[in-house]
Parts: C-alpha cells; sequence; structure tokens
C-alpha cells in the first residue's frame, strides 16, 4: 500500500511526519511500526529533530532542490505502508501541482497513492497578507483543492489540519477528529471564494486536527518583537486519533481489496461452473436425431437377434425411462 | 497552546499587522501598532518573564558623581553604602536583608570566599570603603563581588538591591578597562529591574546625555520603566514637568509617572522635601512573585485601554480590525487571570 503526504508550503509537513514517526517510535502498542528504507530520509529527520530540539524551525526548501523522503510503516499484522513525502520549494510546489511543471513528478506520485495525508495549514493561511491579491496564499489554497480534486474513488484522503492548538477556542482538542467543529473552522476563517471550492470536494473526505509540536516564546525578545518557537520537551498531541484513523483507512483498504478477490474468485468460480457445465454437456458428441436412431438401430438389432416382439417393446420402455430419469436429473442440477 | 497575556497581547499586534494589507488598515496605523508593542509591552513581556525569579535584583545604574550611593543610603535607611566624592572602582555592591549585618567578599586572584560579621553597620560601612574605594587598582579587580546583608527594611520581603559603578567609570582606570566593563555589562544583564539615575546640575537642569548613555539605555530599556532624577531642588522653582518635557524623548519607554525626582541628601538628613518614599514604594512594589505580577496585570490592562484609545482618538477607529484567530487566543490567556476581567469583556463584545 502507498501513501502520500503532501500540503502547501509551511503548512507543517517535516514537522508532521517528524513528530508523528517519532510517536510511532516510542508508541508501539498504537498498532504502526517505523522502518527506515533510505539513509537521505533518516539523515533527514535526524536533522530536523535536532533541530527542534534545539528550539528551531526546520529550514524551508530552497527552490530548486527537490528531496523525496521514503519510509515505511507496517502495521502490527504485517502490513507494510510505503510512505513518500516530497519537500520541494513553495514556488516549485504550486508550479508542479497548479502548473504544467512534471520535474518531480508530484502528480504521478500523488495519482499512485492509495492514501493522500492532506495538510491544510489555517493559521499558515491567515499569515499572508491581502486575501484576494496574494498568489500565493490562493495557490496555496488551490494546491489543497487540486489534490482533492484529482483524487479518485480509490484513494483515500485524510485532511489534516496543522498547528490545531491555535484554534483552541473554536476547535478545543476534545474536537480535533469533530468533522463538524472543523468544518466550521474552515468555513469561519478560510474566506468564502475558496472555502466555497474546498467544501463539496470534502463531503467524503475524513478530517482531523493535530498539532505537532507545542510551541512557546523565544527566551529573549528579538528586536523588541515576539517569536514563536518550538518548546522542548518536544510535544505533540491528536497523534493517537490520527494513527487510529490511518490503522482504520489502512484496514479497510486491506478489506476492500479482499472484497474485490472475493469478488473476483466468484466471478472466476461461476465462469468455471459454467464452462464444466457446457463441457459436460459436450462430453457426449452423439446428440439428438443421431442419438435416437442409434438407440433405435440397437433396439432392432437385439430383438431380432432374440427373435421376440415382446422384448422389443420391453428394450424400448428401458430406454425411454432411462431418457426421462437423465432429464429429471438434469433440471434438479440446474 | 496558550500564550501568556503579555505575550497573548504582543502576538495579537504582531499578526495584525502581518496579515492585513497596508490598503487595508493603512501603513501609519501598522507602524503605529509595532511601536506600542515595542515600548509599552516588551518591558511588560520582560517582567513577566522575571516575575518568578527569585533572588530578584533591583539595580540603580547611571553616570560617576549621580549620587548612587547617596540614594542606596537613603532607600536603605542605613549608611552603609560607601559614598565619596572621588572615583568608585568597578565593583557592584549587593544589598540584602538578613537579621544581622554581614558582608561577604569574593576574590578571584585567590577564589577565596570570607565572610564578615558586625554588630554595627557603621563598621561595616568601614570596611566596605576599603574594598570598593580605598584600594589600588590591582587590588580593585581582583574583588568579584561584594555582598552586604542586614536589616534594611525596604529589603525585607526578598529583594536585592544591587549598587553598580557608576557609568563611565571603569573607562578611567587604565589597564583593567576590558574587565571592567565586561563585569558591569555581565552584571546588569543578571538585574531584573533597572532603575536610572540622572542628576540636576548645579543650575538646576544641565545635563546632557552622551551616546554611551543611549546606547547604554537601549541594551536596558525592556528591564527600565523609571528615570530617577536625583539631586532635585524641591526649595527652587523648578518644573518637573518641563524636565519631563525636555527629556522623555530620549527615553521613550518611559510614562511621565515613570520620572522620579528626588533628593537623596535631604532624606539622609531627614528633611521632608525628598520623596525617596514614592522611590521606595515604587520599588517594594515588586517585592514577591505576586506583586509583580499584579503590576504586570495592572500594566497590561492600562495598556490595553490606552491602545484603544489610542487608535479610536489618533486613527479614529472605533474598532481596531484584530486578527479574530489571535484575538480568540488573546482572550483565552486572559481569561485565567481575574485581573484582566476588563479586557475579557472588551473582547467578548468585540466577537459578538
Amino acid at each position: 500500500m502507498k501513501l502520500c503526504i503532501i500540503g502547501p508550503e509551511g503548512s507543517g509537513k517535516t514537522v508532521l511526519a517528524t513528530m508523528l514517526n517519532q510517536y510511532i517510535k516510542t508508541h508501539p502498542q498504537n498498532g504502526l511500526s517505523y522502518l527506515d528504507v533510505d539513509i537521505k530520509t533518516k539523515e533527514y529527520f535526524d536533522d530536523v529533530l535536532k533541530r527542534l530540539n534545539d528550539c528551531d524551525w526546520p529550514e524551508s526548501t530552497k527552490v530548486g532542490k527537490h528531496i523525496i523522503l521514503k519510509w515505511k510503516w507496517q502495521t502490527y499484522k504485517g502490513r507494510n505502508i510505503e510512505v513518500v513525502m516530497p519537500e520541494v520549494a513553495g514556488q516549485d510546489l504550486r508550479e508542479e501541482i497548479c502548473g504544467d511543471d512534471n520535474s518531480v513528478k508530484l502528480k504521478e506520485r500523488i495519482k499512485e497513492a492509495d492514501l493522500i495525508m492532506l495538510l491544510c495549514d489555517v493559521y499558515g493561511y491567515l499569515n499572508v497578507k491581502d486575501e484576494y491579491n496574494d498568489k500565493t496564499k490562493l495557490q496555496n489554497a488551490w494546491i489543497v483543492e487540486k489534490v482533492l480534486q484529482e483524487a479518485n474513488e480509490r484513494q483515500k484522503v485524510i485532511l489534516i489540519v496543522t498547528k490545531a492548538d491555535f484554534f483552541e477556542y473554536d476547535l478545543p482538542e476534545d474536537k480535533w477528529d469533530d468533522r463538524q467543529t472543523i468544518e466550521s473552522l474552515l468555513t469561519n476563517y478560510i474566506d468564502k471564494f475558496t472555502y466555497h471550492g474546498h467544501k463539496n470536494l470534502l463531503q467524503n473526505r475524513k478530517l482531523l486536527a493535530v498539532s505537532s509540536v507545542s510551541t512557546s516564546d523565544s527566551e529573549n525578545l528579538t528586536e523588541e518583537n515576539i517569536v514563536r518557537k518550538p518548546k522542548v520537551p518536544l510535544k505533540s498531541r491528536g497523534m493517537d486519533k490520527l494513527i487510529d484513523e490511518l490503522l482504520g483507512l489502512i484496514e479497510n483498504n486491506n478489506s476492500d481489496t479482499h472484497q474485490i478477490q472475493r469478488k473476483s474468485t466468484e466471478i472466476s468460480t461461476s465462469f468455471r461452473d459454467e464452462k464444466i457445465i457446457k463441457n459436460e454437456k459436450n462430453d457426449n458428441p452423439i446428440v439428438g436425431p443421431l442419438k435416437a436412431i442409434a438407440v433405435g438401430l440397437c433396439i432392432v438389432i437385439i430383438s431380432s437377434i432374440v427373435q421376440s416382439v415382446a422384448a422389443f417393446f420391453v428394450m424400448l420402455i428401458i430406454v425411454i425411462v432411462f431418457v426421462m430419469l437423465k432429464k429429471i436429473n438434469s433440471r434438479t442440477v440446474n | 497552546m496558550s500564550d501568556k497575556p503579555v505575550s497573548g497581547f504582543m502576538h495579537l499586534i504582531k499578526e495584525t499587522i502581518t496579515s492585513t494589507s497596508d490598503k487595508h488598515i493603512g501603513k501609519i496605523f501598522k507602524e503605529d501598532l509595532d511601536r506600542f508593542s515595542k515600548i509599552r509591552l516588551a518591558p511588560l513581556w520582560q517582567l513577566d518573564k522575571n516575575a518568578e525569579m527569585n533572588p530578584y535584583v533591583i539595580s540603580l545604574v547611571g553616570l560617576t558623581n549621580v549620587g548612587k550611593s547617596t540614594l542606596t543610603e537613603a532607600l536603605l535607611g542605613h549608611a552603609v553604602a560607601p559614598h565619596k566624592n572621588q572615583r568608585a572602582t568597578a565593583i557592584p555592591v549587593e544589598y540584602k536583608y538578613s537579621l544581622n549585618w554581614q558582608m561577604e567578599v569574593m576574590t578571584h586572584h585567590d577564589f577565596k570566599y570570607k565572610e564578615y560579621d558586625y554588630d554595627d553597620p557603621s563598621l561595616l560601612a568601614k570596611e566596605l570603603t576599603k574594598y570598593v574605594f580605598d584600594v589600588d587598582t590591582t587590588n580593585a579587580y581582583s574583588v568579584e563581588y561584594v555582598k552586604v546583608k542586614g536589616p534594611m527594611e525596604v529589603l525585607k520581603e526578598g529583594l536585592i538591591l544591587a549598587d553598580t559603578p557608576g557609568f563611565g567609570a571603569a573607562q578611567q582606570v587604565g589597564d583593567g578597562i576590558r574587565r571592567n566593563q565586561d563585569h558591569l555589562e555581565g552584571f546588569i544583564k543578571n538585574v531584573h529591574r533597572v532603575y536610572l539615575c540622572l542628576s540636576v546640575g548645579a543650575d538646576g537642569d544641565t545635563f546632557t546625555v552622551s551616546d554611551d548613555e543611549k546606547a547604554f539605555f537601549q541594551r536596558i530599556k525592556s528591564r527600565c520603566s523609571n528615570i530617577i532624577v536625583n539631586k532635585w531642588k524641591f526649595d527652587e522653582d523648578h518644573n518637573q514637568q518641563e524636565y519631563i518635557n525636555k527629556y522623555n524623548h530620549i527615553f521613550e519607554n518611559i510614562e511621565e509617572d515613570g520620572f522620579i525626582f528626588i533628593n537623596a541628601k535631604n532624606a539622609i538628613k531627614g528633611k521632608e522635601k525628598s520623596n525617596i518614599e514614592k522611590l521606595k514604594s515604587d520599588i517594594v512594589k515588586y517585592s514577591t512573585p505576586e506583586q509583580r505580577r499584579c503590576v504586570v496585570w495592572n500594566d497590561l490592562v492600562r495598556a490595553w485601554k490606552d491602545c484603544q484609545h489610542y487608535m479610536e482618538t489618533v486613527h479614529h477607529l472605533s474598532e481596531i480590525p484584530w486578527r479574530p484567530d489571535s484575538l480568540k487566543r488573546f482572550l483565552l490567556s486572559c481569561k485565567s487571570v481575574e485581573k484582566l476581567h476588563p479586557i475579557v469583556s472588551d473582547i467578548e463584545r468585540i466577537i459578538k
């Protein structure tokens, strides 16, 4: 099974992936385990974790630099999930998803995923100036819309509202899996024009909210101004629900596959039965009038050998009864 | 995530500025909001951050000869602070409450810690003078710190008062300049509240602020909310308001009532016109963490009201277009503090 994590720049992909993997490693009882498959990815996550522990945010990816992070999750039932997360600069990401650029083949990666974790950063969305004119804001919203639009029926999508702890007033932690509350948060803060595009597309998609890492003010003011930094010891919230949801979707995907397999087995079985019946029907090459002539000839020959009219009639009756019994038998089988 | 109320207000201003276009609320309005945050809220943030610190250190800093040591003596009510009409060494002296008179000295050349007991503060003052005045330059640098303990009422609740060497004194003493300057800078960093001392000249108002002082003030301004004007001649016709108007553009975050006019000599002599009680009451309100937080909450409510009032009168905005999510975060942070109820009710009205 393949999973793709995608979201606009600054939506918290890197921090979510790092903290989620860390959570999975330290909470094996939740039913998922983490497997390294790529040294670059491992080094990348180690570096991000170090930065977070130093109360600093990871650097954003520079334009033109593409890193495809890959790792695996394994369920307690032994099912492997191949996870892929493109680390691409915001500008490149927008050009790939909303434009013609195809150098990272992002669309293909998203298309081949069975499960998409789509990140939505309402706080970051509000941070961008000028609601209608700023290209970045519009394009970031467009990315979310585009991914939702292009996801097909087969693909499961979870829309994850990151930095949910910033919305404690509208979205208290006990509502982080409550569809209605998350929807009203999106309605309240994402401007109507943009949200209108999302709303219908979200109908059959799961909505969740998480806080990948708690924040606090930096130790000192920078030029008399205040800055939020990761709070040490690092703490995530909402990860249990996210993992539960992931496991549910993975399991669901599994049972879907079983159903498909079962259906195909049934189809092939019935097809085989038909074939057998056909074959059975076709087993005897002598059919119809030829069969009757052959039987009649046999009766005439045997009765002339025995030289008895009575024997002729007895044999005729036996043949008629045999034919009738065979007909009754074939009807019962059908 | 729950902000502290002061940082909640600072984030509210910052996020309102970053999320709104210039054409929406105007560039000047945004600049004013930013300046308001830096001038009014940054010092409050520092005070809030240090509120729980124990011990809590208050310091008097200023140029030599502004009368800091006389002021210290007037504040403490005992003649323990050495003060002479000559240059001081670069050794800060810390005063702390204790039932008995004691002096602790630490020297860095032998790393020896010495503790002396005294029956009388005047004996202690004599000994202390040896360390901070009557020493040759080499020995002066060897003293790391001097701590004086005694029954000084103003410090009873646990405050520590630090009498720092005169700003500029370090520049006069030759070879050890850098070390003493660094020593002073390092010391000031660990002080939680700073009172900047100035003094009135002989003619009543001659006093200039050097670039060094301005630079120094920039470094301490987030911890400084009071200017003490010493040697004020209450008998003569000096106009305090005129003085404030003349100098408050240099000390932009100091409010008008942050200027405290004192005559420390009068206080020592027991004369009425000293105004030392005002300074004492100002210092005492920082004595305990609860009192310090109380100062923060009162100032924050005032700052909130002043901000609304300023924007209404200057920018003719009946409602400031606060960013809604930030406003709700600020509301949540204020809800936990009863004293911030005026802010809570204001925000709830805005949200409705």
